[in-house]
């Protein structure tokens, strides 16, 4: 079920309904209400893929009633490896399968070898990259004893299937989630509106930002070689702006809907694009799995402890493990390159930390060195979005040399439909406007301050752009992919 | 919970209610095919696809055969996509005929890519992402259930295209400088496309749907099932009144693909016409008196011209 089409409509009412006033007494049936509801959302796509988010819920719960009961080294070294070997497994089958397999073929064709083998048919369950993950931080927390295992099966399915961020995050740390299903939830106003709020502003974003920008950034990319240099710039930012928009719009309404619920999940998305250099941007980019991996990954390495040489090697695992995560696809691969060779240096002279408050605070505008420093970060991001959007690596050199020519100092072209371009573009500048306006909020609507008239003027202004631009195609979201 | 629910409710109910009064104000400038799902049953009809929905105005017709004594001519045509003939178009013909018509006028429009499908589709397959599909209702205005299925824009966007409708209309002649197009529906299923006719921006068009047709050659094929719906739509049609089959023309680059695409088609639809007992009227042999968008579609003043001439020749069969 997506979020942005009527099926979510009608579903999310009726579980908010059945929610607080026929399970409200209970709290275990209201976890049991959140089991069924997310097992309904997520079956609306394939209802058999259920089966491995079952499979994997009975063997990360049974991984963890062992470790409670376990304290012999090894065989606790065992237990977290079969949940380790369970979730990476189904991942590496679904996921990577196919690409391990042609890649295998090809390196020893070129050794003169062939190798006949035929490729499987795989469907790659939604949302499989992040279930696996947030399971995983369970499994490992209750390893490193971080966490308490819990005897609740129901509260644990429900924390593994929680439908507002079961197909694409935010991924949450057993720690801060697990624990709030124990708790009874009361309704709180300010938090209900709140969540409203955010789930407003995800709608803007996908359904004005995200599917309009899709519709110029497909157009350029698939014709890249039509196009002029000035032109590639443009679709390289429309990608830019939608994939920002689909999947921090998701994140938003994902959060906003849990907290219609009385849950908190973790922020994802801190306003990245007005990042002043790459080490912020991936600390306010996908932050759950930016943080994922620095806790289960990057620090286990050795992080940025060590000597030269194991500083780079460890950027270099993380970035290259986090483009992989994306995608079987060496795009992705060339993309988390990139953003390593970005990080690099920063790290090298000790300054990926020096820009760790909001940009201009207390502020209406940035000084020119803030402006110049987020136009190179969102320009480099940009450089390397291409990567990530390209059909294959060689698309996506040529999308880049294309850029390097003359025409790059024209004018870039209208594309049809061109006055649909000229809104996008116009809506993109209210998206960066109102974000600006707020960046020091957890979210863009976050206006719990302002008072009452001025907040319904903006929330009639909103509703009414996405009436009037918003695309309804009930457009998927980009990282259901992954 | 209750102000919360309270405040919800009323945004709700203003979302829907600005949403019933943005459908009641869909017009021609919505999209190429709503006014045709609102208007009333007819009498008489054209029938085919984008390029009669261009190329054939009613009104040239009603006045030059008197059509408007029994109501005018309504252009029910649509796309290649939507209106290839089969069983979905069939019965939203069906349903905009006026049951008692006995004395219409019916103009079919013919071409290979008309009875022609997808290699790779079976027949229950062919048309289910026709606009028809699933649809109830074919007559009423406004027709909400049209919008639901089919506007996948805000609705906002219905009041947006209105006011960006009367604008381009108004500076239709900049159209040259822009090198773009717009289309308008009008009441009487007409669909007008104001366009550059630059000549490089044309041939570009034309260039692009040559080598659509060319695409399409080999992924399309004959298909004895929209063969057969053809002549059922014939047959229904003669039960309420005079029916003719038209080949329109089109630009020469087109016709040869479509004539190396199905080079029995003529020998075909004459057959067919006199076994259904119908004339065909072939217009093939003019391409070169018009000039076109795109090769496929006669530009709006050829049309009206072209339209004349339709009307002339069904004239001298009638007199």
């Amino acid at each position: 079920m997506l979020f942005n089409s009527i099926d979510f409509a009608i579903f999310l009412p009726i579980v908010f309904i059945l929610y607080w006033f026929l399970t409200n007494k209970n709290l275990k049936l209201q976890n049991l209400l959140i089991v069924v509801a997310s097992y309904l959302f997520y079956g609306w796509w394939d209802y058999r893929f259920l089966l491995l988010i079952l499979f994997s819920t009975i063997v990360d719960y049974s991984v963890g009633i062992g470790l409670l009961k376990q304290e012999n080294k090894t065989k606790r070294k065992i237990l977290l490896g079969t949940s380790i070997l369970v979730n990476l497994g189904f991942l590496g089958f679904f996921k990577y399968y196919n690409f391990f397999l042609d890649n295998f073929i090809t390196a020893f064709s070129f050794f003169g070898t062939e190798i006949k083998a035929n490729s499987l048919n795989i469907i790659l369950p939604v949302g499989i990259s992040f279930y696996t993950f947030q399971t995983l931080s369970y499994s490992i927390d209750v390893y490193k004893r971080k966490l308490e295992p819990t005897k609740d099966f129901i509260a644990f399915s429900a924390f593994v299937s929680f439908f507002p961020q079961l197909v694409a995050g935010p991924i949450e740390r057993a720690r801060n989630l697990l624990p709030q299903f124990y708790k009874k939830r009361t309704f709180d106003y300010s938090k209900a509106v709140d969540g409203m709020r955010q789930i407003l502003w995800g709608l803007f974003k996908k359904i004005v930002i995200a599917d309009n920008c899709a519709v110029f950034a497909d157009q350029i990319f698939n014709n890249s070689h039509d196009y002029s240099g000035s032109t590639l710039v443009l679709g390289a930012i429309f990608f830019a702006f939608q994939i920002y928009g689909d999947f921090s719009g998701y994140s938003d309404i994902a959060i906003g809907t849990a907290r219609l619920f009385g849950f908190n999940l973790m922020q994802n998305f801190a306003f990245p694009y007005f990042s002043r250099d790459i080490a912020e941007f991936w600390r306010r980019w996908h932050i759950s799995l930016s943080t994922w991996f620095r806790d289960y990954l990057y620090i286990p390495l050795g992080g940025s402890r060590g000597t030269n040489y194991f500083k780079i090697r460890n950027v270099f695992i993380i970035f290259l493990v986090s483009g992989f995560w994306h995608g079987a696809n060496w795009t992705f691969i060339i993309w988390g390159g990139l953003n390593a060779l970005y990080f690099l240096p920063i790290m090298l002279l000790n300054k990926n930390k020096i820009n760790t408050d909001v940009v201009a605070q207390g502020k209406y505008l940035p000084s020119v060195r803030e402006v110049l420093s987020m136009t190179l970060t969102f320009s480099l991001t940009t450089i390397a979005w291409i990567f990530f959007r390209a059909e294959d690596i060689h698309h996506g050199i040529s999308y880049l040399s294309d850029i390097i020519h003359p025409s790059i100092l024209t004018l870039p072209e209208l594309i049809t439909p061109k006055l649909e371009m000229i809104y996008t573009i116009l809506c993109v500048f209210i998206l960066v406007l109102f974000e600006w306006m707020n960046r020091d909020k957890i979210h863009a609507l976050d206006i719990a301050n302002y008072n009452k008239s001025n907040r319904w003027v903006l929330y009639l202004i909103i509703i009414i752009m996405i009436i009037t631009f918003g695309s309804f195609n009930q457009n998927s979201f980009i990282y259901f992919q992954f | 919970m209750h102000r919360f629910l309270k405040n919800i409710l009323i945004v709700s109910l203003f979302v829907i209610a600005l949403h019933l009064i943005l459908g009641a104000l869909a017009n021609g400038s919505t999209d190429n095919f709503y006014l045709r799902f609102t208007s009333s049953k007819q009498n008489s009809l054209i029938i085919g696809t984008s390029r009669s929905a261009q190329g054939i105005h009613p009104n040239i017709l009603d006045s030059v055969l008197n059509l408007e004594e029994n109501n005018g001519i309504y252009n029910y045509s649509f796309s290649i996509n939507n209106s290839s003939y089969g069983k979905e178009y069939y019965y939203a013909i069906k349903n905009k005929i006026n049951e008692s018509a006995k004395n219409g006028l019916f103009i079919i429009t013919v071409d290979p890519w008309a009875i022609s499908s997808d290699t790779t589709l079976n027949d229950n397959e062919i048309d289910i992402e026709s606009i028809f599909y699933s649809k109830k209702h074919y007559n009423s205005y406004p027709n909400y259930e049209y919008l639901i299925k089919n506007y996948k824009k805000g609705w906002g966007n219905i009041l947006l295209k209105r006011i960006e409708s009367n604008i381009l209309i108004r500076n239709q002649n900049s159209l040259s400088k822009i090198k773009g197009a717009f289309t308008y529906l009008r009441k009487d299923g007409l669909l007008e496309v104001y366009t550059s006719m630059d000549s490089t921006y044309v041939k570009q068009n034309i260039q692009k749907k040559v080598y659509n047709y060319n695409t399409s050659m080999s992924s399309n094929k004959f298909s004895k099932f929209r063969f057969l719906y053809l002549r059922k739509t014939i047959q229904l049609l003669k039960k309420h009144g005079e029916v003719y089959l038209v080949r329109m023309p089109v630009h020469t680059s087109l016709f040869k693909i479509e004539d190396s695409f199905d080079p029995q088609f003529d020998k075909r639809i004459m057959n067919l016409a006199n076994k259904t007992n119908v004339d065909y009227l072939n217009f093939a042999d003019n391409a070169t008196q018009y000039s076109y968008t795109d090769g496929n579609h006669l530009y709006i003043n050829d049309a009206k011209i072209f339209s004349n001439q339709l009307a002339e020749r069904i004239k001298i069969l009638i007199d």
